[in-house]
């Protein structure tokens, strides 16, 4: 078979594979209303339920710290650590946190968004899919690397200090220690699980970036 | 059906040239359920982007954009994710077809040719064998025409080699 021949084997392969359109305006239109499965589409769909979680969650702290430091409730979780000032500071600095990360994680959401609207060149598409997705396992690298050492330190905090007495003593060391090492440890596994979840998708996606700048090279 | 104006306008516009669509599905796509759902997601991502479609390009060029982008950055976690240089299924499940010129022939030779393209060669010669102008190939892959004039010989080349080994 010669290369001329492609063309009208391709036009003959069309005209008996295609050209015989099956889908109705209905199936049209139930079809765009489907829920899309890509990648890209279920990390949205990952990301809105994060932002309605965090956001739940960093309200309820702040009631708990409003209510904590105004009605001064005596008994709360922590009292043998914390008086109701201390916990309803933490609360608070807590919510904090988390409505700083609902927020970043409202504008990637945003900018997956926009991107799903446009209609760029395929090699732009790709290059703006693979900066969103090394956008994307940066925050949830962030956010283990933070979130999960704050919790961890807490803890630890509580068993340390569980006669009450703040002192700078070698506790402080401990924490410090238990603070770099935990950040460091769900930093490196959140990267390993991001890795594993996306790693295969963005090595198809840099093939393919290779793939069209390799003729530019030329 | 209730659809607003701007919906109708779309469904009657690709439903018309709904054939871009099943080419990029087929040329793409290992087995039937992958088919469909390649062309499910690109009509989703159609209607998504069909707002920023403002006529400057032709319907059908805007279409192949939105389409090829789709397929090649469509992905699943399953073991149905597409493999570049796997056969369809079902032509690894076509019997050995004797070296006759019928129709059928020269079709199973050409998608099996095409079938061992990569991503990027599939969407070139795809956009080649629909009579695309290399302007027009340049506009929706990202490349300059000179870039797609030296990319479509090397695919020639390669295709030559697959058709006679």
């Amino acid at each position: 078979m010669e290369l001329l021949e492609l063309k009208s084997i391709w036009k003959k392969a069309i005209k008996q594979q295609v050209d015989t359109p099956n889908l109705t305006a209905e199936e049209v239109h139930m079809l765009i209303n489907k829920k899309s499965n890509t990648a890209i589409s279920k990390i949205k769909r990952e990301m809105k339920f994060k932002i309605w979680f965090m956001g739940i969650l960093g309200v309820l702290g702040m009631v708990m710290s409003v209510i904590l430091l105004f009605v001064g409730k005596e008994e709360h979780l922590l009292e043998s650590i914390f008086n109701s000032v201390e916990i309803s500071v933490i609360y608070f600095l807590m919510s904090v946190v988390i409505f700083i990360f609902s927020r970043r994680i409202k504008t990637t959401r945003d900018k997956i968004r926009e991107y799903q609207r446009t209609s760029l060149d395929l090699k732009t598409a790709i290059e703006d899919v693979l900066v969103l997705m090394k956008k994307i396992i940066k925050l949830a690298v962030t956010i283990a690397g933070i979130m999960t050492p704050f919790f961890v330190v807490w803890i630890t905090y509580t068993y340390l200090y569980e006669e009450r007495v703040f002192v700078f003593d070698i506790r402080v060391l401990y924490l410090l220690i238990i603070l770099i090492v935990s950040h460091k440890l769900f930093s490196f596994l959140e990267t390993r699980v991001q890795r594993k979840k996306y790693g295969k998708y963005i090595d198809t996606l840099k093939q393919c970036l290779d793939e069209l700048e390799e003729v530019e090279k030329m | 059906m209730k659809v607003s104006k701007i919906e109708q306008e779309f469904i009657e516009k690709v439903t018309e040239s709904q054939g871009i669509v099943h080419k990029i599905s087929r040329i793409y796509c290992k087995d039937e359920e992958n088919r469909k759902d390649l062309l499910q997601e690109i009509l989703i991502q159609l209607w998504k982007s069909y707002p920023t479609f403002r006529g400057e390009s032709k319907f059908s060029t805007w279409m192949y954009r939105v389409g090829l982008n789709v397929a090649i950055q469509y992905f699943r976690k399953d073991k149905r994710q597409i493999k570049k240089t796997e056969l369809s299924t079902e032509l690894q499940n076509l019997p050995e077809l004797k070296k006759e010129d019928t129709l059928e022939n020269e079709i199973y030779m050409l998608h099996r040719a095409i079938s061992k393209l990569n991503d990027i060669e599939k969407a070139i010669v795809m956009l080649y064998l629909e009579e695309k102008t290399n302007e027009e190939i340049a506009e929706i892959i990202g490349i300059t025409q000179n870039y797609v004039r030296v990319k479509m010989n090397r695919i020639k080349l390669k295709l030559k080699k697959i058709l006679n080994p």
